[in-house]
């Protein structure tokens, strides 16, 4: 019942809707990301990051409401992430990170280790906390919050034959739901079949596929490459005419990738897919040393790609039905290590789509002050936003009901309650 | 109705070498007929009949008996049957007809299958009942009994044995252990005496230029610094003789798991190596001591972080990651098992926790106070000048950053005071080693990797009781372990092959060293090594690639549909998707049709390939081609549809290409499910 009141509130039309995760592995410095350009504010990020703080004049200005000031700073290689949040295309969530519940200050992270969420500051347990949003579990056991969202919404895609979980940066546990699993595309379309176009060796392999084989193992590896290779044809057929004009600025592995999943988004129809979810990985995050060389290049390919995928979802009228959001290890040390930054905890993320109100940083901004309660020792900043919160809101977009929440999220009331609040952080709601 | 005639007919299939291969029949006396009883030895044997004793068929219980009550006739068979024999139950309406057909049929000490509708199973661990109903053909019935060469049988189970002990089986070696009367343990002890292949070893006889640092970025043809040591697990692998060593130290590493991603300078192939010896040369050890030597590895201090691991200060905790992992993974695991391996339940009916966080905190306390040794200069695979730390020598007691305090262990022993590094890390690996769940969770985890998916618990517990004692009071000897698992009647008998739920999916890495072995894939005259590139993203596991410490798979996955359904698990189920699942063939088929191109390997031209030429004077006799390609690959598992096939897929190649003809036909065996599957 709760689901149809929940899409109900979704409103008429074609409904499709398309969730984009980019995951930037290895745990991306955000705090160089989105940099607080008030004067004062400025001041402490400057005092705490030292040699790894990004000069103010070269910041590229925007403003927020709903802050402790509105002066805030992106990082001088994102001029066309300033220009989307600017023409309300793309807003921030601050301060995100893995929680099992709300962690109030440095006191109570000390004096309650059961609240932490376990293997703390580790690159393998935060992804994977990330993904499954359940970090008092190690491992990827659970499955994660993008596949059981699925699990919940596969039925609205009446005949479709390949997987709504669609990946193109290989298996991940974002995508791994309980009864959903994910299509595994290469970055040029799905993976062919080897010899399927001689006719005697695929006539010996569809036979061989065919046959019914007693043994569980044997028979449930038939039917997988049976699968295996149904998925890759259709995949390939339903995109092979869905072309993308726009060429991004700078051709890179990432903007190959993201028109990949514009093909895909395109090719929606043809795949009976009402909704999907992507997953792409941007990796080489980890720098403990040359941290401000690397992240000059590197979020300049994100800049890049992120406004050739919304130049590509305009250019396919998609625009208003996608919504991309970022994902990341854990923020880094605020302070250096004298050549870089070490691992940490909360950061900041970006969500980008017609759908999003953009042109505001949501969460709250944390003090970058060393001395601030918030603030474990290194720079290490207790996240103020879940991941659960992040998560909930944009699953409830895709249209997971309030009551269902708690299957996707089952942590989710430790931090509000779903049936009472429908967007906690409001970067979705329709205002 | 009436008339019906039962007339048992023993008609022997005899070996064409019937008195040679009568001497290889265990006790058996050389002549035809010793006791006299018209009963030749052979079927005795067949029929489970003591040697030599006289036997009538009629009247012992190992003789099937034919009874006819009302409408139904029924068949007792009470033998277990021979595992190198294959028994058929066949009938026919009148003596004047010719072919006799198949109603039922047995391979070896396998259970009874029906062949022919109509018929009704039922087997029981005393006997066998055949119920036949509306079969008015059935006026004649025999049993017929085969064996010897020309069955295969015993050739096949060589092939299934040696794919569960090696990187895969050559027709030689299938053919020496089926002549060797398939003395699986005789073949056993004689990998146990082999000489362990050393990886560091054999890493310092590439004669790599600046060994202790290869070139890091180098365009080398033959790798850099990070694929060398995946070159040295190739070499070994395909060419190595302690095959059984190596496959123990590949299932070992996937429980001691150390991957590239999550740890430091995947730039040194030497601390690898070293890294790996430690597997390679405790595979037949005690597993006390190979707990011991994973403890004080520098690699595993860097992977799992309690190098430089440091006691409390303040708010400064020590370090928990590998006092949660040696617990979690590499000994008791998170609940508390049975000697059997399931779990054991509180009276709630829960798993009860082997451990709590406050364990895992004690614990930690353990590990504190462990550092690099000093490099030794001199020492050649010790960096010389110390600009780079020793991450191949054990680690040692930095007694300052120790916490000497008490420590209570998961069972509550107690570690005492004043203990150093040394006297509390035994003190502690004693108890993790001791603990009743160790042996069956390392016992489980192994089987898994060698033959089966879902051992039952019988099997479990077998191989656990050899863990907790060899038969010789000595607690974890993995030789023992070892033994127990590829000899247990679970891993060996054809009986249970057949059971559905047996058997496991195999790794693709495996699938793919066999192909190279079956096929004798050597170095060549420009390569003298296998350069072979990573297979991560073809396979979903590559040596050295383990994603994260949980392996490439986890123990407990378990694939969608009837495997899931059936309450199985299926670990390696878990790497096989779209992406690898038809990667995997590209590979195969590239392998087979033109060797290690690139893409598969780096290294000069000409590349190693395939070589055929034990199998191409088969080209033009297609069926025995398949045959053979059946026993070296499938070990016989190929169904007659399926050969018929492989068949037509082949005959439309002409016979002037012999060669493709072999290749077609082992590329589609390669991506058929009997070649990805265990039974």
């Amino acid at each position: 019942m709760a689901s149809t009141a929940a899409a109900a509130d979704l409103g008429p039309g074609d409904d499709y809707k398309g969730l984009v995760c980019l995951f930037l592995q290895g745990g991306n410095d955000s705090f160089n990301m989105l940099v607080p350009n008030h004067k004062d504010a400025y001041g402490d990020y400057a005092q705490t990051r030292d040699d790894l703080a990004l000069p103010r004049e070269n910041l590229l200005p925007i403003a927020s409401e709903g802050q402790a000031f509105s002066e805030f700073g992106i990082h001088p290689s994102m001029p066309r992430l300033q220009e989307l949040y600017n023409n309300k295309d793309l807003a921030f969530v601050a301060n995100v990170g893995t929680l099992i519940r709300p962690i109030e200050d440095r006191d109570e992270y000390n004096n309650n280790g059961g609240l932490r969420p376990s293997g703390l500051f580790s690159h393998s347990d935060q992804q994977i906390h990330w993904q499954t949003s359940m970090p008092q579990i190690k491992g990827a056991s659970p499955g994660g919050w993008g596949g059981r969202t699925a699990d919940l919404l596969q039925s609205m895609n009446e005949n479709a034959q390949v997987s709504m979980n669609i990946s193109l940066s290989g298996v991940n546990v974002f995508q791994a739901g309980n009864e959903v699993f994910s299509y595994i595309s290469g970055v040029e379309g799905g993976t062919e079949m080897v010899d399927y176009t001689d006719p005697f060796a695929k006539a010996a392999v569809d036979s061989a596929l065919e046959l019914d084989y007693k043994n569980l193992f044997t028979s449930t590896f038939a039917q997988n490459t049976r699968r295996f290779i149904d998925s890759s044809i259709l995949f390939n057929n339903a995109i092979e005419d869905k072309d993308i004009s726009v060429q991004p600025d700078v051709i890179s592995g990432l903007t190959n990738r993201m028109k990949m999943i514009a093909r895909t988004i395109a090719a929606h129809e043809g795949l009976n897919h009402k909704r999907q979810t992507f997953f792409v990985r941007s990796d080489g995050w980890d720098h403990h040393n040359e941290v401000l060389n690397a992240q000059e290049r590197m979020l300049r390919d994100i800049d890049v790609a992120v406004k050739f995928f919304k130049e590509a979802m305009d250019e396919i009228g998609m625009s208003d039905k996608v919504v991309l959001f970022t994902a990341s290890d854990f923020g880094r040390t605020l302070t250096s290590n004298g050549r870089g930054s070490d691992h940490a905890w909360g950061g900041n993320q970006f969500v980008l789509g017609g759908p999003v109100n953009g042109g505001r940083i949501f969460g709250g901004y944390p003090p970058l002050n060393l001395d601030n309660s918030l603030m474990l020792n290194r720079g290490r900043i207790i996240p103020t936003t879940s991941v659960d919160e992040y998560g909930s809101e944009l699953a409830r977009w895709l249209g997971v009901s309030g009551g269902e929440m708690d299957t996707v999220f089952p942590n989710i009331q430790n931090f509000y309650d779903p049936a009472l609040i429908t967007h906690p952080l409001g970067f979705l709601s329709s205002q | 109705m009436g008339g019906l005639l039962l007339q048992p007919t023993f008609l022997l299939g005899q070996p064409e070498d019937y008195p040679e291969w009568l001497e290889k029949v265990p006790g058996q006396p050389a002549e035809p007929d010793p006791d006299g009883d018209g009963v030749p030895t052979f079927l005795e044997y067949a029929l489970g009949a003591e040697p030599g004793a006289a036997v009538d068929p009629y009247e012992s219980g190992s003789s099937p008996v034919f009874r006819r009550e009302n409408e139904i006739t029924m068949v007792l068979l009470p033998f277990p049957g021979k595992r190198d024999m294959m028994y058929l139950l066949e009938g026919k309406s009148s003596l004047q007809d010719i072919e006799w057909t198949t109603l039922a049929r047995k391979l070896g000490n396998a259970p009874w299958q029906s062949v022919t509708d109509g018929f009704e199973i039922e087997e029981t661990s005393e006997e066998v009942t055949l119920y036949f109903e509306d079969w008015p053909d059935a006026t004649f019935l025999r049993l017929r009994v085969e064996a010897g060469e020309n069955t295969l049988q015993r050739k096949a189970l060589a092939a299934r044995f040696l794919k569960q002990a090696t990187f895969g089986p050559t027709m030689g070696q299938i053919e020496a252990l089926a002549d060797d009367d398939l003395d699986f343990e005789g073949w056993i002890d004689e990998q146990l005496a082999l000489p362990a292949s050393s990886h560091l070893d054999h890493y310092y006889s590439m004669g790599v230029e600046n060994p202790l640092e290869p070139r890091r970025f180098g365009n080398d043809p033959r790798g850099d610094s990070t694929t060398l040591k995946v070159t040295v697990w190739y070499d070994i692998a395909l060419l190595g003789e302690d095959q059984l060593r190596q496959r123990m130290a590949w299932a070992l590493s996937q429980i001691f798991v150390l991957g590239e991603a999550g740890s430091l300078q995947h730039f040194h192939p030497v601390q690898w190596v070293n890294w790996y010896d430690i597997l390679v040369d405790n595979a037949f050890g005690n597993y006390r001591g190979l707990l011991h030597d994973v403890t004080y590895s520098p690699k595993m201090g860097d992977y799992l972080t309690y190098l430089n691991n440091r006691k409390a200060n303040g708010n400064q905790l020590p370090d928990e990651n590998y006092a949660r992992e040696v617990m979690q993974l590499f000994t008791v695991g998170l609940w508390h098992l049975n000697n059997d391996g399931t779990l054991k339940l509180d009276d709630q009916g829960q798993p009860i926790p082997t451990y709590t966080n406050y364990h895992i905190t004690e614990l930690a306390k353990v590990f504190t106070g462990l550092t690099l040794r000093a490099n030794v200069p001199g020492k050649h695979h010790i960096f010389p000048n110390g600009y780079r730390n020793n991450r191949v020598d054990p680690m040692t007691q930095q007694f300052s950053q120790h916490d000497t305090s008490r420590k209570e262990m998961l069972d509550g022993t107690i570690i005492p005071i004043r203990g150093n590094v040394y006297v509390d890390i035994a003190r502690a690996l004693d108890v993790l080693f001791k603990h009743p769940n160790t042996p069956p969770f390392v016992s489980y985890r192994l089987i898994q990797r060698f033959t089966s998916s879902n051992p039952s618990p019988e099997y479990v517990e077998r191989v656990a009781n050899v863990f907790i004692d060899n038969g010789e009071g000595v607690r974890g000897d993995l030789a023992a372990v070892c033994k127990a698992i590829l000899l247990d009647p679970e891993a060996r008998d054809a009986g249970y092959a057949i059971e559905n739920g047996r058997g496991k999916l195999r790794e693709p890495l495996l699938k793919f060293t066999q192909l190279c072995r079956a096929f004798h894939l050597r170095h060549n005259y420009a390569n003298s090594h296998f350069y072979i590139e990573s297979m991560s993203d073809e396979f979903g596991m590559s040596p050295y690639q383990y994603p994260d410490v949980f392996n490439f798979y986890q123990a407990d996955f378990a694939p969608f549909g009837k495997v899931q359904d059936a309450g199985l698990v299926g670990p390696e189920f878990q790497i096989l998707n779209d992406s690898t699942g038809l990667k995997t063939f590209t590979v195969f088929h590239r392998l087979i049709n033109d060797g290690l191109v690139d893409g598969l390997s780096k290294g000069y031209y000409p590349r190693p390939k395939l070589d055929y030429s034990e199998v191409l004077p088969l080209a033009d006799d297609i069926p025995a081609l398949i045959d053979y390609l059946d026993l070296l690959l499938t070990h016989q598992t190929l169904r007659d549809d399926t050969k018929e096939l492989i068949a037509d897929a082949v005959e439309v190649i002409p016979s002037s290409f012999p060669e493709s003809r072999v290749k077609r036909a082992t590329v589609l065996i390669s991506i058929f499910p009997e070649f990805a599957i265990m039974e």
